[in-house]
C-alpha cells in the first residue's frame, strides 16, 4: 500500500523537523529550520507548524491519564455545599455548616428546631444507600441502628434520629466538638502510657456498653473517636452500628492510601472469611488503635493492601516496634493480645482490656502462651521444610565471599570492646553476603551497644529479610537471631534465656563462648549480677584461654566487690593481650580496671586511662577513647578539679554525640553531675544532671533517662537545694518506668528513694510506706540482705515517728540482717529507737557493737562518718557528752553549717558546752534554714530545725522565744502526724512554759505528752525521758 | 499462578504467539477484575483514589509476585502488556458507555458489581484509542510511551526506566506524541 507508506514516511519526516524546531533557541531560528528542512513541501511545513502551535496549548487530550478522566467524572462526590441552607426532616433540622466528609457521607452541624439544641446531621451517600437496598442488609442495618440509638453512655455518641426514607437519607446524632483521635495523634504524636490510659479506659467503656447492647462497631478507628471538648477530652466513639459488613466488602483490596488506612483496623478473620463482625473483631481494631496511640504508627505498614494482608497473616506474635518504642510490658501484652490473629486469644471483652492495664505485670499465662506460640511456629516451619523435601535441615549456613572470616574477626572485636571496628567488619560482611543472618544480627547488637538504635533496627529488619530470603535457617543462626532481637528490643529476660539455650546447644567452642558471653552481658545489663557471675565463672574455667571472658569475669567480680580476685583476673588478661599484641584487648582490660576496680588510687587509674587513650590513638578505637575520657572526667571531678572536668566533659559529650553515642554521653553527664553533687557543687550538679536527663530523653534511652532522673531528683531534694516538689516531678516518670519495665533488681534500690521523697508530703505518706513495703518484698525475693536492711531502716524510721512499738518490731528484723550484710551503721539508729522506748540496755549493746565495728574499719572518710553518726545518736540521749563538740567539728562531710542541723543530737548535746556567741549565730542560722524549709513546704525539716532552735533559745534563757518556736515546731509535727517528735518538742514547750510561770498551760502540755507517750508505745513515764543525768549514770563505764 | 505467569512471560518474550495471547488474557482478566471493583467502590476522599500505577503494580504482585527470579525484560514486558490491557478495559468501557448513551439509557457497566457509571465523554477515549493505533505505525516507541503514560499513569522517569531509554528520549517522544494525538483528534 504505497499511499499508506507515504503517509507514514510523511509523519516520520514531520517528526524529525518538529524536533529540530523544538530545539531552536529563537523563533527566527525555528523559521529558518522549517524553511530549510521542509524544502518547499508546503503540506509538510503546515503539519509541523500546526504541531508546534499545539505545543503552546495548556492542556492536551492525553495530558490527564485515562484513569484521570474516569476519575474526574465518575468519582467526584456531590459538593457538600449543595446541601447547606436546607432543613431536613420536614423542616426540623436546619443545617448550619459542613463539618466533615466521611466514608458514609457528609456531616453537618445543625439545629434541631424542635428542641432548639445543636445536633450533628449525617447525610448518607447515595451509593451507600444503594447497597443497603439489597436483600437483608437493610433490615439488619435498621435493626442495628435502632439498637445503637438505645446505647446511652458518655463514651458513645448518641444516635437521635434516623431517616432512611427521606431524600437525602440522613441520621441525626449528638453534636460533638473536638478533634478526632486521628487528628490528635497526627498533631501531637504518640502518647505516653500514662496519658493513653484514661483515653483507652474511656474507649473501652464505650465499646463495652455497645457490645452489651449487642451492637458491633465494625469500623472502629482513630477517625471515629472524638476527643470531646465538652467532656474535657473524653473519647467518644461515633458511628456505632452504621458500618455493615457490606461496606467492608466494597472497600477494595487494591486501593492504596486511605483504604489501607481503614483496612489496617479490620480483623484478619473478617478479611479472610468475611462475615458481619463480632465483639472480638472490634477488640482487634481497638488493638490497632492502642498500637497507634503508643507508637504513632500502625502495626503493619505496607505499600499495598495485598502485602498488608500477607504481612498480618504472618506476624501475629511479637511486635518489635512496641518494644523499640519503649512501650511497657503490660501494654505490649495487651496490644499483642488484641492483635492476635486468633480471635480466641484476644480479650473476650473491652472491659478486660482496661482491667489488664490496671494491673502491672504481664501474666505468666500470656508469657507461656507466647512461648508456646513460638514453638508452634517453629514446628510449622519444620513441616513446611519437610513437605518440600528439606534435605538441608540441620546443615549450617556457609556464607559466601569471605563473609564468614569477617564475621569471626567482628566477633573478636566485639568481645575485645571494639564495637566500632566490629560494626565496620560486619557492614562489609553483610555487603558481601546480604543473606548472612548472623552477621545482620550481631551488627544490630553492636549498633545497639553504640546507641545507634536506628541502625540497629535496620539490621534487625535486614536479618528478618535475609531469613525470609533464605527460606529457613540452621539452628545456630536462628537461635542467635532471636536472642539478638530480644536484646536489641531490650527484652533482657528473654534474651538471656535464648543466649543461654543457644550456648548449651552449640558444640563449636568459639560459638559457644560467644553465646555465653552474650548471655553474661545481657544478665549484667539486667542487673542480675549473681547469675552473670556464675555463668562467666563456668566459662572461664572451661575456656581459660578466652581472654574476653576473663575481662568480663574481672568486671563482674568488681561488681560484687571482690576486688582482689578481680585485679588478678584483669592483670592476667591484660598480660595475655599484651603478649598477643592485641591493643584493643589490652585497652578493654585496662578500662575495667580503671573504671570499676576500686583501688582508691587515682594515680594508677590516671596512668591506665592515659595508656588506653594512647592505644586508642593507634587503633582508632573512639569508643574506648571516649570511655576512658569520661572516666578521667570523673577522676578530675572527684579530685575537685571541677572546672577542668566540666570542660573535658563538654568536649567529649560533643564528640560522643557526633559519633551518635548519645546515651553514653548522657550517662557520662549523669556520672559527672552526681560526682559534683558528692563534691557539694550543688547548683552545677543540678545543671549538668538536667542536661543529662534532656540528652537521654533526646537519645530515646529510657534506662539512662531514668537513672539520670533519679540522680537529679536526689540532688534537688538534697538539704541544700530543697526543691522537693520538683524532685517528685522529676523522679515520678523514672519510678513509673522502672515499675512498668519490671526492673525487679533496680526497684528495691530506687523505691526507698521515692518513698523518702514522698514521706515529706503528709498526703502521700501512705504511698511512701507502700513503696517501701514493695521494695522490701522485692529485696527479700532477690535475697539482697543489704537492701532489705536499707528498706527496713526506712520503714522503722517512719514508724518511729508515730508508733514506737512497730518501729522496734522492724528493728528486730533489721539488726540480724545488718549483721549478715555487714552494715553496722544501722545499729546506731536501732540504738536510738531502743533508747526512745527506754530500753537502754539493748541500746548500749548495739552501741558497743557498732563502736567496735567502727574501730575495725580502715581510717578514712567512711569511718569518720560512721563515728560521727554514732556520736550523734549517742548524744541524742546524752551519752558521752565530752566527745561531742570535737566530733561535731570534724565530722565530714557534715561540716557545712546547714548540715549541722541534721546532727540534731550533737547540737542538743553540745548546747551546755557552747559559748553564747556561737549559740546566737546558730540560732539565727537555724531560723533562716527553717524558714527556707517552710518555703519549700518541707515540714519535716522545718519542724526539726525549729525544735532545735527552741532548745537553743531555752539554753540562752529566752523562754518566750523558746515557747513560740516550740509551738511552731509542734504545728509541723502535728500536721505530719509525727507523734514521737511532737511528744519530744512538747517536752521543750513544757519546760519553757514552766520557766515563764504558765503553770496551768504547762500541766496541760504535760498531760498531752503523757497521753502521746502511751499512744506511741513509750513504756516509761515521761519524766525519765531526756533525764540526761540518769542516762549518764546508767551508761557510765 | 506465580509460576505460570513467570513461565508465560518468558515464553512470550521468546516470541511464542500463543503464549503471548495467554499472558495477555491472564493480565487482562486480573486487571479487569481489580478495575471493576475500583469503579464500583466509592472514593472516600480525593487522595484515596486509586492510581492506575498502583493498580497495575497490584496486578503485577498478584500475578508475578515479588519473585526475584523474574528478569527486567520480563518485568518491562509485563507492564507493556498491562498497559495494553488497561487500554482495552477503558476503551471497552467507553464503547459500551457510548453505545448506551446513544440508546438513551443509563449504562450498567458489566463489571463485578452493578453500578451506575456516569461518564461524560466516552467518545473522546475511543478517538484517542484509534489515534494511538495510527501513531504506532509512525513511531512504535512513541505509542508505547503513550500507553504507559496515558493508560498506566507512569511518570517520565518510570517510563524511561521501564523502556530502558533516557528520560530525554522519553520526553521527546512524549512531546511529539501528545501534540500529534491532539492534532489527530482535532482533524481526524
Amino acid at each position: 500500500m504505497p499511499e499508506e507508506q507515504d503517509h507514514i514516511r510523511h509523519w516520520r519526516r514531520a517528526r524529525e523537523i518538529f524536533e529540530l524546531a523544538t530545539d531552536a533557541a529563537t523563533p527566527d531560528e525555528q523559521q529558518a529550520i522549517l524553511i530549510e528542512h521542509c524544502n518547499g513541501n508546503s503540506s509538510l511545513r503546515a503539519d509541523v507548524e500546526r504541531l508546534l502551535g499545539l505545543q503552546q496549548k495548556p492542556e492536551l487530550a492525553v495530558d490527564q491519564p485515562a484513569f484521570g478522566m474516569v476519575r474526574s467524572s465518575l468519582l467526584t462526590p456531590a459538593s457538600p455545599e449543595a446541601f447547606l441552607k436546607q432543613a431536613l426532616g420536614k423542616g426540623r433540622y436546619q443545617l448550619i455548616r459542613h463539618i466533615a466528609s466521611g466514608g458514609m457521607g457528609d456531616v453537618f452541624a445543625a439545629i434541631d428546631l424542635k428542641s432548639g439544641g445543636p445536633v450533628a446531621v449525617k447525610i448518607l451517600r447515595q451509593h451507600w444507600l444503594v447497597a443497603r437496598e439489597q436483600d437483608n442488609v437493610r433490615a439488619r442495618f435498621e435493626r442495628e441502628a435502632a439498637s445503637a440509638a438505645k446505647i446511652d453512655h458518655p463514651n458513645v455518641c448518641r444516635v437521635l434520629d434516623i431517616h432512611l426514607e427521606s431524600e437525602p437519607a440522613f441520621c441525626v446524632m449528638e453534636l460533638l466538638e473536638g478533634p478526632t483521635l486521628a487528628e490528635h495523634l497526627a498533631a501531637d504524636g504518640p502518647l505516653m502510657p500514662v496519658d493513653a490510659l484514661p483515653m483507652v479506659t474511656g474507649i473501652c467503656a464505650g465499646l463495652q456498653a455497645a457490645h452489651d447492647a449487642g451492637v458491633i462497631h465494625r469500623d472502629l478507628k482513630p477517625g471515629n473517636i472524638i476527643l470531646s471538648k465538652d467532656r474535657s477530652g473524653e473519647p467518644v466513639i461515633i458511628d456505632f452500628g452504621l458500618a455493615t459488613a457490606l461496606d467492608r466488602d466494597q472497600r477494595d483490596l487494591t486501593k492504596t492510601g486511605d483504604v489501607i488506612g481503614t483496612l489496617a483496623y479490620i480483623a484478619p478473620e473478617l478479611l479472610e472469611q468475611g462475615g458481619g463482625g463480632t465483639p472480638s473483631s472490634d477488640i482487634y481494631s481497638l488493638g490497632v488503635i492502642l498500637f497507634e496511640m503508643l507508637t504513632g504508627a500502625k502495626p503493619h505498614t505496607a505499600v499495598s493492601p495485598l502485602r498488608l494482608v500477607m504481612q498480618r497473616a504472618r506476624s501475629s506474635g511479637a511486635l518489635p516496634a512496641l518494644r523499640t518504642a519503649g512501650v511497657p510490658p503490660v501494654w505490649r501484652e495487651v496490644v499483642e493480645r488484641c492483635l492476635s490473629a486468633d480471635p480466641q486469644r484476644r480479650f473476650s471483652s473491652a472491659g478486660q482490656v482496661t482491667e489488664r492495664l490496671n494491673t502491672r505485670r504481664p501474666s505468666w499465662q500470656f508469657q507461656l502462651a507466647r512461648r508456646r506460640c513460638r514453638v508452634a511456629v517453629a514446628a510449622a516451619g519444620l513441616l513446611a521444610v519437610a513437605a518440600i523435601g528439606g534435605s538441608v535441615w540441620n546443615r549450617e549456613y556457609s556464607p559466601s565471599n569471605g563473609a564468614a572470616a569477617l564475621y569471626r574477626s567482628a566477633q573478636n572485636a566485639a568481645a575485645a570492646g571494639a564495637p566500632f571496628r566490629a560494626t565496620e567488619l560486619l557492614e562489609q560482611a553483610v555487603q558481601r553476603d546480604p543473606d548472612y543472618v548472623s552477621a545482620h544480627s550481631l551488627l544490630a547488637v553492636e549498633y545497639a551497644e553504640l546507641d545507634q538504635l536506628d541502625k540497629a533496627r535496620e539490621q534487625m529488619l535486614g536479618a528478618s529479610l535475609a531469613r525470609e530470603r533464605r527460606w529457613r535457617l540452621g539452628p545456630i543462626e536462628r537461635q542467635l537471631q532471636e536472642a539478638s532481637r530480644a536484646e536489641v528490643v531490650h527484652d533482657l529476660k528473654l534474651a538471656a534465656e535464648l543466649y543461654g539455650k543457644a550456648a548449651e546447644s552449640f558444640s563449636d567452642p568459639a560459638t559457644r563462648s560467644f553465646a555465653t558471653l552474650s548471655q553474661v552481658r545481657v544478665l549484667e545489663r539486667a542487673a542480675r549480677t549473681g547469675d552473670a557471675l556464675r555463668v562467666v565463672e563456668r566459662l572461664v574455667k572451661r575456656q581459660p584461654s578466652d581472654l574476653a571472658a576473663k575481662v568480663r569475669y574481672g568486671r563482674l567480680l568488681c561488681r560484687r566487690r571482690r576486688f582482689d580476685e578481680a585485679a588478678t583476673q584483669l592483670e592476667a588478661a591484660r598480660q595475655a593481650y599484651v603478649a598477643a599484641g592485641d591493643l584493643e584487648g589490652e585497652s578493654a582490660a585496662l578500662l575495667v580496671r580503671a573504671t570499676i576496680l576500686r583501688r582508691g588510687d587515682s594515680a594508677s587509674d590516671r596512668r591506665d586511662l592515659g595508656r588506653i587513650r594512647e592505644l586508642a590513638a593507634k587503633t582508632g578505637n573512639q569508643y574506648q577513647d571516649l570511655r576512658a575520657t569520661f572516666r578521667l572526667v570523673m577522676i578530675e571531678a572527684q579530685a575537685s578539679h571541677v572546672d577542668e572536668a566540666i570542660k573535658m566533659v563538654t568536649d567529649s559529650v560533643a564528640r560522643a554525640r557526633a559519633l551518635g553515642m548519645n546515651s553514653l554521653a548522657a550517662s557520662a553527664l549523669g556520672d559527672l553531675g552526681y560526682a559534683l553533687y558528692i563534691g557539694q557543687r550543688f547548683e552545677e550538679s543540678r545543671t549538668i544532671l538536667q542536661q543529662a536527663v534532656d540528652l537521654a530523653v533526646r537519645s530515646r534511652n529510657p534506662a539512662t533517662e531514668a537513672s539520670n532522673r533519679m540522680r537529679l531528683a536526689e540532688v534537688l531534694s538534697s538539704q541544700q537545694l530543697r526543691r522537693r516538689d520538683e524532685a517528685v516531678r522529676i523522679m515520678e516518670p523514672a519510678i513509673k518506668w522502672y515499675r512498668d519495665a519490671g526492673y525487679d533488681d533496680i526497684l528495691p534500690i530506687v523505691l526507698p528513694k521515692w518513698a523518702g521523697l514522698l514521706s515529706a508530703d503528709p498526703a502521700r505518706l501512705q504511698e511512701s510506706e507502700q513503696a517501701l513495703v514493695e521494695a522490701l518484698r522485692l529485696a527479700q525475693r532477690n535475697g539482697e540482705a543489704g537492701l532489705q536492711v536499707l528498706v527496713l531502716q526506712r520503714l522503722s524510721g517512719i514508724a518511729e515517728e508515730h508508733d514506737l512499738r512497730k518501729s522496734i518490731a522492724y528493728w528486730d528484723r533489721t539488726v540480724p540482717l545488718a549483721k549478715l550484710a555487714g552494715i553496722p551503721a544501722v545499729y546506731t539508729t536501732a540504738a536510738r529507737a531502743h533508747s526512745r522506748i527506754g530500753d537502754f540496755v539493748r541500746a548500749r549493746e548495739l552501741f558497743d557493737q557498732v563502736e567496735s565495728a567502727a574501730k575495725a574499719m580502715p581510717a578514712g572518710v567512711g569511718r569518720q562518718i560512721l563515728e560521727a553518726q554514732i556520736l550523734n545518736e549517742q548524744a541524742f540521749f546524752g551519752y558521752r557528752l565530752g566527745s561531742c563538740v570535737p566530733a561535731l567539728r570534724t565530722a565530714p562531710p557534715y561540716d557545712s553549717p546547714s548540715s549541722k542541723a541534721s546532727f540534731t543530737g550533737l547540737i542538743n548535746a553540745c548546747l551546755p558546752a557552747m559559748p553564747r556567741s556561737v549559740l546566737e549565730r546558730d540560732l539565727r542560722e537555724l531560723h533562716s534554714l527553717a524558714k527556707a524549709s517552710e518555703l519549700a513546704t518541707d515540714r519535716f525539716w522545718a519542724g526539726i530545725l525549729l525544735a532545735t532552735a527552741a532548745q537553743v533559745s531555752l539554753r540562752l534563757g529566752d523562754f518566750s522565744a523558746a515557747m513560740k518556736t516550740a509551738e511552731q515546731a509542734n504545728n509541723h509535727f502535728v500536721a505530719l502526724g509525727y507523734s514521737v517528735r511532737q511528744m519530744e518538742v512538747e517536752l521543750v514547750l513544757r519546760k519553757a512554759l514552766r520557766k515563764l510561770g504558765k503553770r496551768q498551760r504547762a500541766d496541760e502540755v504535760e498531760a498531752q505528752v503523757l497521753q502521746l507517750a502511751r499512744q506511741v508505745g513509750f513504756p516509761e513515764p515521761v519524766r525519765s525521758f531526756g533525764g540526761r543525768r540518769d542516762l549518764q549514770r546508767l551508761w557510765a563505764d | 499462578m506465580v509460576e505460570d505467569i513467570t513461565k508465560l512471560l518468558q515464553l512470550s518474550e521468546e516470541g511464542s504467539r500463543d503464549h503471548h495471547t495467554a499472558l495477555y488474557e491472564s493480565v487482562y482478566s486480573e486487571l479487569r477484575r481489580i478495575a471493576g471493583r475500583v469503579m464500583s467502590a466509592q472514593p472516600q476522599r480525593d487522595d484515596g483514589i486509586l492510581q492506575p500505577t498502583a493498580l497495575v503494580n497490584e496486578a503485577y504482585l498478584r500475578l508475578v509476585g515479588s519473585h526475584d527470579a523474574i528478569s527486567w525484560q520480563s518485568r518491562a514486558h509485563f507492564y507493556n502488556v498491562a498497559a495494553l490491557c488497561m487500554r482495552r478495559i477503558l476503551v471497552d468501557a467507553a464503547r459500551s458507555r457510548h453505545r448506551a448513551k446513544r440508546e438513551g439509557g443509563l449504562l450498567k457497566v458489566d463489571l463485578d458489581h452493578s453500578m451506575a457509571v456516569p461518564w461524560e465523554h466516552p467518545d473522546e477515549l475511543i478517538a484517542i484509542d484509534s489515534a494511538i493505533e495510527k501513531l504506532s505505525e509512525v513511531d512504535a516507541r512513541c505509542a508505547e510511551v503513550v500507553n504507559l503514560r496515558f493508560f498506566l499513569g507512569f511518570s517520565i522517569d518510570e517510563t524511561a526506566d521501564l523502556l530502558k531509554v533516557s528520560t530525554k528520549t522519553v520526553k521527546r517522544d512524549w512531546e511529539f506524541a501528545r501534540v500529534w494525538l491532539e492534532d489527530q483528534l482535532q482533524s481526524p
